[in-house]
């Protein structure tokens, strides 16, 4: 019960970081381009439970988030962004020779690439995939940073999980 | 911990590399001038301009509006009724193959060769 409860509250604070994120201008006029501050919930999910449970987290959260504050197209992105960076970060994360900062900065990687891959088969252009670089570039940056404060804050949710059992 | 660590910084080393050869890879294709450009709009071109004119093309089709100005041989999009408006951040085109692109309306312009200089129109 004490499960449902946690996961129910990381997807809330998924959630906000969705809302926060749709505040932010934050595209350098590069579509595809993006905080992937919610990462930071899934991350949180994927070392506290099991991959399965961060895979519904993030699925939820997608839905729910584009419900909310996009459109079915922003649906279709962020779903394959979010696909693309799960199964990286979980296949990362099973080979148990990373920390936390590698697995979060190889989430935000997969993420933009994913998003961009799909936008070229919704435009159907080569063209877009010139963005390539800088969407690697931002991945890095924000999937480190995502990274460095998931590793601070994890030891504390270790606690309160295993304090309330 | 510390050989997770290193691992952690061969990653983002790696991450960071690959994007830095990816764009000196893709420099080598965008060094071309090209001639005209190419409007689609649902992945179905609908109009080509050549690159040697200042003009301004408006395009209206269902709710989409964009207004694309072509000056000194580059392209920008100058208006955009999109929400993100982010087609209209995107830098000045006129190297073959380079595009703009707004997502949202589904239009995107792409630099083609076209005819590379105008001695080509009249050496016929």
């Amino acid at each position: 019960m004490k499960k449902i409860t946690n996961l129910g509250l990381l997807l809330a604070f998924g959630l906000i970081l969705s809302y926060i994120e749709s505040l932010i201008p934050f595209g350098f006029g590069i579509p595809g381009i993006k905080l992937g501050l919610a990462n930071f919930a899934i991350l949180l999910c994927l070392y506290t439970y099991s991959g399965k449970d961060a895979f519904v987290l993030n699925i939820s959260r997608i839905m729910l988030s584009g419900f909310l504050f996009g459109n079915l197209y922003t649906i279709i992105y962020s779903l394959a962004g979010g696909m693309f960076s799960f199964v990286a970060m979980y296949l990362l994360k099973k080979t148990d020779k990373f920390t936390m900062k590698g697995t979060s900065v190889i989430g935000g990687v997969f993420h933009n690439v994913g998003q961009i891959i799909i936008a070229a088969f919704v435009v159907s252009t080569k063209g877009i995939f010139y963005f390539i670089p800088y969407l690697i570039v931002a991945g890095v940056f924000s999937g480190f940073i995502i990274g460095v404060i998931a590793q601070q804050v994890m030891p504390h949710i270790i606690t309160l999980k295993e304090t309330h059992q | 911990m510390n050989k997770k660590k290193r691992n952690d910084y061969l990653l983002i080393a790696s991450c960071l590399l690959s994007a830095i050869l990816l764009l000196f890879f893709q420099s080598g294709f965008f060094v071309n001038k090209g001639g005209e450009v190419s409007v689609t709009y649902h992945s179905k071109e609908i109009g080509r301009y050549s690159l040697h004119q200042n003009i301004m093309i408006p395009v209206e089709e269902d709710g989409a509006y964009n207004l694309i100005e072509i000056v000194d041989g580059k392209a920008i999009m100058k208006e955009a009724n999109c929400k993100d408006g982010q087609c209209m951040k995107q830098k000045a085109i006129s190297l073959k193959g380079e595009s703009i692109i707004c997502l949202p309306n589904k239009l995107v312009i792409t630099v083609e060769n076209g005819t590379d200089s105008q001695l080509d129109g009249i050496s016929f």
